[in-house]
C-alpha cells in the first residue's frame, strides 16, 4: 500500500503520518511538564 | 463478598467468553485462526495491545505501589509513545509488506534459520516462564481476598483462558480484549470517584492531595540522573524506550495483536492511540492509589495488608507481640488521624504557620506508624523466613472489599480476573503460533495442509496453557527463582531487539555476525544484571546496544566465506 493510501486512513484534522508522530512526541512532552508541575506544586 | 458481588463476577465474566467465542466462531483457517485474517481496527489493535500489556498486577500493584512510594512509577512508561512511533516508522510496514505470523520469521529472511530458531526460543522461554506468573500473581491475591484455596483461582482463571483462546484463536483474544479493556476502563474510573466522595467532610479532591504531596505521595517527576534509580524521567525516557521497543517490536505476545491489523495504516493508529493513552491511564490508575493514602489517612489501615501473613504470625509464639504492636498501631493511627485533620483545616484556611505546624506533626505520626508496621514486618520474618513481606499487592483489592458499595466489589473483583486473562490469552495464542510457524512448519512439517496448521495450533495453545498453568500451581513453591523469571524479560528482550535493529538498519551484516553477537551480548545481559551493576531497565539498552557494536565487530573480523559456511 503506497504512503498516500495509508495517510487516506488518518483523522481528518491530522495531514500525513509525520505530523501524526510529531503530535505524539509533544503530547509526551506535556505530559511530562504537567506531571513535573503537580510534583512541585504538591510537594 | 456478598450474593450480588458473586452474581456481578459471574455474569461479567459469563457475557465476555459468549461474547469472544461468538465473534470468532469463523476461525477456520491458519490465517483467521493466528492473525484474524488481518481485518481488525485500528481502536481493536489499540485496546488489544493494552489489555495484552495490563496484567492483572497492574492493576493491583499500581495503586498499591502509589500507596507506598507514590506515583513516580508513571516515569516508567515514558519511553512508551517513542518506541510506538519507531515501531510504526519501521516494523510495521515490513512485517505487514512481508505478511508474516511471527516477528523471527522476518529474521530467516533477513539472515538465517538458526537466527530465527534462536530468537523464536529466547521468546518461547521467557514467555512460557513468566505466562505462569500472570496467572499466579493475581490467583494467590484474589484467594487471599476472596478465602478461596489457590489452586482452585489458578484453575479457574488458566481454564477459561484456554478454553477460549483455543476455540477462537487470535479473534476470540481480540474481541474478548476489547471487552475487557471497556469494563477496566470503566470500574477504574468508578472506584476513583467513589475513594473521592468518601474522604471525610473538608477534605476535597485537592485536599487529599495536597496531604498525599507533603507526605511524599504525589512525586511523579524525579530528574535526577542516576543508573541504580529504577524510575526517573532519564531511565524511563532511555530504559524505557528501548524495554518498550523491544517489547512491542520482539515478543511477539505484542507483535501478534498487530499483525491482525486490516492494513499498516489501522495497525499504526493502533498502535499511536496506545501511545497516546498509555500514559494517562497509568497516572490516573496511581492517582487512585495516592487517594486510597489520603483515605487511610482518615481511616484506620490494618498494620499489613496481606490477611494471610498476619494469620501466620497471629498462629505463631509471636501472636501476643503481634497483637500488642496492632494495639499500639491503633494509638499511633489516632495520632496520625488527628494531624491530618489539623493539617486540613489548616489548609482551608490557608495558614502558613499551621501548615508549618501540622506537617511537622503529621510526618513523626507517619513515621511512628512505619516504625510499628516495620516491627510487624520483622516478626513475620522472624516467624518465617519465607514471608511474603510485600504487601503492594493487597492494598488496593483490600480498600475495595472493605469500603466500596456492592455489586462494585463483584466487578472490580471481574477486572482483575479479566485483566489476567487477556495478558495470558495473548501470551498463550503467541507460543502456539511461534511453535506452530517457527518450528513445527518450517522445521518438522513443512507439507501439512491448513487445517492440519490449525489442529496443531490448537494443540500448541493446550500444550502452552497446561505448561503455565503447572507453572502457575507450583509458582509459590519456587521462592527466590520466582523473582528472577519476573526479570527474565529484561535478561532476553534487549538482546532480540538489537537483532532487529542489526536486521532493520545494518542491511550489509550478515547472519553469522549477529547470531554470535547475540550469543556474548546475552553473556554481557546475566553479568551486568547478576552484578546488579545497573537498575534492570538498562538492561534492555545493554543487550541491544551491545548485539549492534559486537555484530558489527564480528561482521568486520569474520572472513566473508565463513558467513556462509556457517550458515544452516
Amino acid at each position: 500500500m503506497y504512503n498516500s493510501d495509508q495517510e487516506k486512513e488518518l483523522p481528518s484534522f491530522i495531514k500525513n503520518w509525520n505530523q501524526f508522530y510529531g503530535i505524539i512526541i509533544v503530547w509526551l512532552v506535556f505530559l511530562i511538564f504537567v506531571f513535573w508541575l503537580i510534583t512541585i506544586y504538591f510537594r | 463478598m456478598s450474593v450480588i458481588d458473586w452474581i456481578v463476577l459471574a455474569v461479567t465474566l459469563l457475557v465476555i467468553i459468549v461474547y469472544g467465542i461468538y465473534k470468532s466462531s469463523g476461525s477456520k483457517n491458519l490465517n483467521q485462526y493466528l492473525v484474524g485474517g488481518r481485518s481488525l481496527p485500528w481502536y481493536h489493535i489499540g485496546l488489544s495491545v493494552m489489555a495484552t500489556q495490563a496484567s492483572a498486577i497492574t492493576f493491583l500493584s499500581a495503586p498499591g505501589l502509589a500507596y507506598s512510594d507514590g506515583m513516580r512509577f508513571v516515569q516508567f512508561y515514558f519511553g512508551l509513545p517513542l518506541a510506538m512511533v519507531v515501531l510504526c516508522i519501521t516494523f510495521v510496514p515490513i512485517f505487514h509488506k512481508l505478511k508474516v505470523y511471527t516477528a523471527y520469521e522476518y529474521l530467516e529472511q533477513r539472515f538465517d534459520l538458526k537466527t530465527r530458531a534462536l530468537t523464536a526460543c529466547l521468546f518461547l522461554i521467557q514467555r512460557g516462564l513468566s505466562t505462569g506468573i500472570t496467572i499466579y500473581a493475581p490467583s494467590i491475591i484474589l484467594s487471599a481476598i476472596l478465602q478461596i484455596n489457590v489452586v482452585y483461582t489458578t484453575l479457574f482463571i488458566g481454564t477459561l483462558v484456554i478454553v477460549y483462546t483455543v476455540w477462537g484463536g487470535t479473534k476470540a483474544v481480540s474481541y474478548t480484549q476489547m471487552l475487557q479493556m471497556s469494563i477496566i476502563f470503566a470500574g477504574m474510573f468508578l472506584a476513583g470517584v467513589l475513594v473521592v466522595m468518601m474522604l471525610p467532610d473538608g477534605v476535597h479532591f485537592k485536599n487529599s492531595l495536597q496531604i498525599a504531596g507533603k507526605l511524599g505521595r504525589v512525586n511523579a517527576i524525579d530528574w535526577k540522573f542516576d543508573a541504580k534509580n529504577q524510575y526517573s524521567v532519564w531511565s524511563g525516557l532511555i530504559g524505557g524506550f528501548f524495554l518498550q521497543l523491544s517489547y512491542f517490536g520482539t515478543d511477539q505476545s505484542q507483535v501478534g495483536r498487530y499483525l491482525t491489523g486490516s492494513s499498516v495504516g489501522q495497525s499504526r493508529l493502533g498502535l499511536l492511540m496506545n501511545g497516546l493513552i498509555k500514559i494517562p491511564m497509568q497516572f490516573l490508575i496511581l492517582l487512585i492509589g495516592v487517594l486510597v493514602f489520603t483515605f487511610y489517612q482518615f481511616n484506620q489501615p490494618p498494620m499489613f495488608f496481606n490477611k494471610n501473613e498476619v494469620d501466620q504470625v497471629k498462629k505463631s509464639r509471636y501472636a501476643t507481640q503481634y497483637h500488642a504492636l496492632e494495639k499500639q498501631y491503633a494509638d499511633a493511627f489516632k495520632q496520625r488521624k488527628e494531624a491530618a485533620t489539623e493539617l486540613t483545616e489548616a489548609l482551608n484556611t490557608n495558614n502558613n504557620d499551621a501548615i508549618y505546624f501540622a506537617e511537622g506533626r503529621l510526618h513523626a505520626a507517619q513515621a511512628q506508624t512505619d516504625t510499628l508496621r516495620n516491627r510487624g514486618i520483622a516478626l513475620m520474618k522472624q516467624n518465617n523466613k519465607l514471608a511474603d513481606v510485600n504487601d503492594t499487592n493487597y492494598v488496593f483489592l483490600n480498600f475495595v472489599t472493605h469500603y466500596l458499595p456492592r455489586g462494585l466489589i463483584g466487578l472490580l473483583i471481574a477486572i482483575v480476573f479479566l485483566a489476567s486473562m487477556g495478558s495470558t490469552a495473548s501470551a498463550l495464542n503467541s507460543l502456539a503460533s511461534t511453535t506452530v510457524i517457527d518450528i513445527y512448519k518450517r522445521v518438522i512439517n513443512k507439507n501439512a495442509t491448513d487445517g492440519q496448521y490449525v489442529t496443531a495450533s490448537r494443540l500448541a495453545t493446550v500444550f502452552w496453557g497446561i505448561v503455565c498453568l503447572l507453572m502457575a500451581l507450583y509458582a509459590g513453591q519456587l521462592g527466590n527463582l520466582l523473582e528472577a523469571v519476573n526479570k527474565l524479560g529484561s535478561y532476553i528482550y534487549g538482546v532480540i531487539l538489537g537483532v532487529f535493529v542489526v536486521a532493520f538498519y545494518l542491511k550489509s551484516i550478515r547472519g553469522n555476525a549477529v547470531f554470535i553477537a547475540a550469543l556474548f551480548a546475552e553473556v554481557i545481559v546475566i553479568y551486568c544484571g547478576y552484578t546488579e551493576t545497573m537498575a534492570y531497565l538498562w538492561l534492555n539498552a545493554i543487550g541491544c546496544l551491545s548485539v549492534v557494536l559486537l555484530a558489527w565487530l564480528a561482521d568486520t573480523l569474520l572472513p566473508k566465506s565463513s558467513a556462509d559456511s556457517l550458515a544452516l
